[in-house]
């Protein structure tokens, strides 16, 4: 008697458990899948292959709210603002940013950091970015 | 978005109906909450040296279909300090498609707050 009780009671909890967190079949899982990805605006089902833009950074007003000190604001800053950068986005999605120290020859001669080697300015930005203007 | 929300192939996750929605999870330890509607709640990842959730935005287009305006992201990285970050993006229309045109980012960080915007400028579009 005891034994039956018991599997009437495990029964129960198996279709009660199964009802209220059911998991979707694959039938299911294809629709759901389906119906979600129409739901979304998709770049490449509106006929996108590729496309690039010129990125723009408002350098004086991002970080005019925080801490700076004078190699960030001397030195940092103007190799920052003279660098052009431009993104890529492919076919798969995948991004790729490239840059270019427009005006190389016009960053002020320095003796302390990053400006001494206009070439490494990229990576001394990206250290810089990193650490933060203190 | 260039790639749709879910991809690949459905027997490569689990879909759990809730009274609020779906839960789908892969064998990544990656999870999406999203509404009956497939509006996304929340994307949360995780492994070994991070673990974030992002709780995205969408509004609609003309055309009734979701585009993302904003998201959270709370993450720790290898057992760090928990750090947030918020993005914010507007849109422009070039060649009839819709793409970011500014995409603002906050943080708050020991130095002050950072608020980032870039604006994609000058996009050339290439049509399949």
């Amino acid at each position: 008697m005891k034994t039956k009780r018991f599997k009437a009671a495990a029964l129960f909890l198996f279709l009660f458990v199964g009802a209220i967190a059911p998991t979707a079949n694959c039938a299911d899982k294809k629709a759901i899948q389906q119906q979600t990805n129409r739901a979304y605006y998709n770049l490449k089902s509106h006929g996108l292959a590729e496309f690039r833009c010129n990125v723009l950074f408002d350098w004086d007003g991002s970080f005019s709210s925080m801490k700076t000190d004078a190699t960030w604001k001397e030195t940092i800053l103007p190799i920052a603002k003279q660098m052009k950068f431009q993104v890529s986005v492919g076919p798969t999605g995948a991004a790729s940013v490239s840059h270019d120290l427009a005006k190389r020859r016009q960053v002020r001669p320095s003796p302390i950091g990053c400006a001494r080697y206009p070439k490494a300015s990229i990576k001394c930005l990206a250290v810089s970015l990193k650490r933060g203007p203190n | 978005m260039i790639k749709p929300p879910l991809g690949g192939d459905p027997e490569a996750y689990q879909v759990e109906e809730n009274p609020d929605g779906y839960r789908i999870t892969d064998k990544d330890n990656s999870a999406i909450t999203m509404k009956r509607d497939f509006v996304i709640d929340t994307v949360e990842a995780k492994t070994s040296e991070f673990e974030g959730v992002v709780r995205p935005k969408f509004f609609k287009s003309a055309d009734g279909e979701l585009l993302m305006e904003s998201y959270d992201v709370a993450y720790t990285a290898n057992g760090g300090a928990s750090q947030r970050l918020s993005v914010a993006i507007q849109y422009q229309t070039v060649d009839g498609l819709l793409l970011p045109r500014t995409i603002k980012m906050s943080m708050a960080l020991s130095q002050g707050q950072l608020d980032w915007p870039m604006t994609l400028d000058s996009c050339q579009v290439k049509k399949q």
